[in-house]
């Protein structure tokens, strides 16, 4: 029902009222007609106002923020109200090589001088951010802006009275922001009422198949296809497969089950209890009883200790890769292409990166789309609604523009016009341009067909907006949301700044290899937002969590390796324990009431 | 006191002594001025920012001046104690250190003896060269050396399974019980040759006529080791050992990071990386300052008793 005002004025009006007369409309039809305009006209901003997502062209033209003082050269095909006056600034964006980003920038810090005059420079250290954020703040050497900061950084800043209060400034300025956050710009507010940060990376977008139970399709399919949907049923399946496969091409073992964490983090073993507990429907962690409010962190649940025997099953009946708590992300991506990983309880697009990804690229022509790992949606019985599937919409991370900022009106501005969809298209695609993986052709956005191109998405897709034409080089408070803009090309889906995936008319994947790895995925996912906790760096419970967090991982290692299941059980108990002595029921009731309060800030 | 200077008597007090001081820097000016841009040096570096201990005994947050902070007196120095994982960090501080300090300590001594008993000057050379490698290797390459030698597959597990020494594979980078020792292996393979290189200079020192009057009194190659060469070498080692015993809760840093595990976490906290992790990381850095300076205090304190000892029982000391 929404229809955008612009459409309405320069497709619609003309015509419904085709008889002109040299003036224009009849005259004895000119009130009647101007009243059936207006009445539309109301119509149409009032629908546009319930919907976030198909008034484009309306903030085309308001993205710019009008702040009414400044000299413009006029608005220009993007929607950016070019100032006269080049409008600079720098941004902290976080972990990189400057040299690296300076060099892959290029292409859209000239697009942006030439279409916008606008002149931006991205900052990057090779340093932790929280490192280098607290060294910034103890020296007050920062820039103007700060982006993908975690919330708690964020406060710090706010805290020492280094980020500016942006509340009128979005009042004023940022009318797409406030539309596109809507209730949940609520949640950036303080206890004042005051907005001093914005979410970077938000919006829904739930992941394909989050915490998932994935396993080898192709030997799966070997067992009769049978649907596992229950922990205990995927054992099984895994048990089969195994004992079917027990050695890889080069007789190597083959394992039903590992795990990995990323250089420079010492997590193994965190991505099995995180999937599992999914299956069990806890939140964030934790078991929410929603009528009492009341918190239970998993270790203090029975579940826990069920989610622990039946990891430790994999453990002691050989299933489990004996290097799981020392893989590297690389050694495991590495065993998995080896074909030496039958499943895994994790996130989907590691499989995806270890698996199908990397045998497409070496099998090439002869690359069977069935060697591919799926993804199945698992839930434990007894269980009302798994919870592998999570959108938070205000994500984790955050922007900030400092005291440094010489006109934070302008930035704001930006920041807005960012916001806008065609400004965040731009922000995460880079440049529509015939030789870039999207254009715009008569108004609608339509993506190459070799972009589409599903066996060379990485070359044909990725590589062309980020390398050729420095696609998110610049991405400051841009959503990661799904873009949802009826100037989109119909052939894709799930369009975010990150990807898009093509489909068919009956909107199907393109991709038959898609289509196999997500048949079993139920895609449900449940809003986590207002479960988001902030441990501000000054409160001692943020230590209390650290120190939490790090006995966890390093006691569930432990219980999950047991020989026994006795062993296991009183391994369990005892980091129980040990884990309730350093505070884990503070912690259950500091999340229970960040959760109440999130809730009250977001029904303001 | 002045009839005292012309009868050439002692001068006594504080006028006295900044004169012996004023009259000894005269005379050895020339020595001074060499070191004067050393010493400028460390006055900056060294000694310009320790004005920054004044932290530990404020509560600062990044951001915030200290004349805006409160001061908490020895509120973090405290607090580190009651860490519920201080004894437990404490403990794998020194005995990492100590492994060290004792096998870390002997070895370099070891293999600079054998290599002084290497005749082939070529050879000799050759094997100094190799023996100094490991230590330009970062610690990033080195831990990637020990999880591709000793992971489950690994070429150590692989060479003990066939064998027959064990039936399974040894998941040394996984438990807890093994890391020290892992450790204290990868420190000495990376700084045995290095630390060598002191020694076998204190060795070339060694007046030759001593071995020559051994040989004479019929002393095998393993009696001038033992007789000549380490006595002629004790001061250089007393020394280093003596400063050694002051990093005593410097247990590494680079090295836990990269090699722990969460199954070897409570092997492998030490005080460096707990204070990296919990102080530097959230920018607590009052209680980083607070525990970093304890650190030196204590290894200040253990490099004068050592001294104290060593000057008691050998007569030597660095002071």
């Amino acid at each position: 029902m929404a229809i955008s005002l612009q459409r309405f004025q320069q497709h619609l009006l003309p015509r419904l009222f085709n008889k002109k007369t040299h003036g224009g409309i009849y005259p004895m039809k000119k009130f009647a007609c101007s009243m059936l305009a207006l009445t539309m006209l109301v119509t149409a901003v009032g629908c546009s106002s319930g919907n976030n997502n198909k008034d484009s062209d309306k903030e085309a033209t308001a993205s710019s923020g009008n702040s009414g003082v400044a000299a413009t050269n006029g608005v220009n095909e993007y929607g950016w109200d070019v100032p006269t006056e080049t409008l600079k600034f720098s941004f902290y964006a976080g972990y990189d090589d400057q040299s690296e980003v300076d060099k892959l920038a290029v292409p859209m810090s000239q697009f942006y001088k030439e279409k916008f005059n606008v002149d931006i420079k991205k900052l990057v250290y090779s340093i932790d951010m929280n490192e280098k954020l607290n060294l910034m703040l103890a020296t007050s050497d920062y820039p103007e802006v700060i982006t993908n900061m975690d919330d708690a950084m964020a406060e710090k800043f706010i805290a020492q009275g280094r980020a500016i209060d942006l509340t009128d400034l979005i009042e004023k300025s940022a009318p797409n922001v406030k539309e596109k956050l809507g209730k949940y710009l609520n949640l950036m507010k303080n206890d004042e009422g005051k907005i001093y940060k914005l979410p970077a990376m938000w919006g829904e977008n739930p992941n394909v198949a989050g915490w998932d139970f994935g396993i080898r399709y192709d030997w799966w399919k070997e067992l009769g296809t049978p649907i596992y949907q229950t922990p205990e049923e995927y054992y099984q399946a895994l048990k089969q497969v195994m004992a079917n496969h027990p050695t890889n091409a080069q007789g190597q073992k083959i394992y039903a089950i590992s795990d990995n964490a990323n250089a420079g983090t010492n997590t193994q073993g965190a991505n099995l209890y995180n999937g599992m507990l999914s299956a069990y429907g806890f939140k964030n962690g934790f078991k929410v009883n929603d009528s009492t409010g009341e918190f239970t962190h998993w270790m203090n649940t029975p579940e826990g200790l069920e989610i622990a025997k039946y990891i430790n099953r994999f453990y002691r009946e050989g299933m489990m890769d004996p290097d799981f708590l020392t893989n590297k992300f690389e050694d495991w991506q590495t065993k998995v292409t080896n074909e030496r990983v039958i499943g895994n309880i994790g996130t989907w697009w590691q499989l995806w990166v270890g698996g199908q990804e990397a045998w497409a690229e070496q099998d090439k022509d002869k690359y069977n789309i069935e060697k591919r790992y799926m993804n199945v949606s698992v839930k434990a019985p007894g269980v009302e609604k798994s919870t592998e599937l999570s959108s938070n919409f205000i994500g984790n991370y955050r922007m900030i523009i400092t005291d440094k900022a010489k006109d934070p009106q302008k930035i704001i501005e930006w920041l807005n016009w960012e916001v806008s969809t065609l400004g965040t298209m731009i922000t995460g695609y880079g440049k529509p341009d015939p030789e870039n993986v999207w254009d715009i052709k008569d108004g609608k956005w339509i993506f190459k067909d070799s972009a589409m191109d599903y066996a060379n998405k990485n070359t044909n897709f990725h590589d062309v907006r980020e390398k050729k034409f420095g696609a998110q080089s610049f991405m400051m408070v841009a959503p990661g949301g799904w873009i949802k803009d009826d100037r989109l090309d119909p052939r894709v889906t799930r369009v975010s700044v990150y990807d898009m995936w093509p489909v068919t008319e009956e909107g199907k994947f393109l991709d038959a290899g898609v289509n196999l790895s997500w048949e079993n995925v139920k895609g449900e996912s449940w809003d986590s937002t207002l479960y988001t906790v902030t441990y501000k760096g000054d409160d001692p419970i943020s230590n209390t969590n650290a120190t939490i967090k790090d006995t966890l991982i390093s006691e569930w290692a432990k219980m999950i390796t047991s020989k026994t299941e006795e062993d296991l059980v009183s391994k369990f108990n005892s980091a129980k324990d040990k884990l309730n002595k350093l505070g884990l029921h503070d912690i259950e009731k500091y999340s229970a009431e960040a959760y109440k309060s999130n809730v009250e800030k977001f029904n303001q | 006191m002045e009839i005292q200077a012309k009868t050439g008597m002692k001068q006594t007090g504080f006028k006295g002594r900044m004169n012996r001081i004023g009259k000894r820097l005269y005379k050895e000016k020339e020595l001074w001025i060499i070191n004067l841009f050393a010493l400028v040096w460390v006055g900056i570096f060294c000694y310009g920012p320790m004005y920054g201990i004044i932290y530990s005994f404020y509560d600062y947050f990044p951001g915030k001046s200290l004349s805006e902070s409160k001061f908490v007196g020895l509120k973090y120095y405290v607090e580190f104690f009651t860490l519920p994982d201080v004894w437990l960090i404490i403990r794998n501080t020194l005995v990492i250190s100590s492994l060290g300090l004792t096998i870390g300590f002997i070895a370099p001594v070891i293999l600079a003896l054998l290599m002084n008993e290497l005749r082939s000057i070529k050879f000799k050379r050759l094997v100094q060269t190799i023996s100094y490698l490991p230590h330009f290797v970062s610690w990033i390459v080195v831990a990637s050396i020990i999880f591709t030698m000793l992971g489950s597959e690994g070429i150590i597990n692989d060479v003990l399974m066939k064998m027959g020494i064990i039936h399974e594979p040894l998941k040394i980078l996984g438990e807890g019980e093994y890391f020290w020792a892992l450790l204290t292996s990868a420190n000495l393979w990376k700084g045995i040759g290095f630390s060598s290189i002191i020694y076998i200079a204190a060795i070339a020192g060694v007046d030759q006529e001593l071995y020559q009057a051994g040989a004479v009194d019929g002393l095998g190659r393993f009696g001038m080791a033992w007789h000549i060469t380490l006595p002629g070498i004790r001061p250089t080692v007393l020394l280093l050992f003596i400063l050694g015993i002051g990093t005593l809760l410097n247990a590494g840093f680079e090295q836990q990071l990269l090699l722990g595990t969460p199954a070897t976490r409570e092997y492998h906290e030490v005080i460096e990386t707990y204070v990296y992790r919990y102080g530097i990381q959230q920018g607590r850095y009052s209680f980083a300052t607070a525990v970093g300076f304890m650190s030196s205090v204590l290894g200040l304190m253990l490099v004068l008793s050592a001294n104290k000892i060593s000057k008691k029982m050998t007569g030597m000391s660095i002071i």
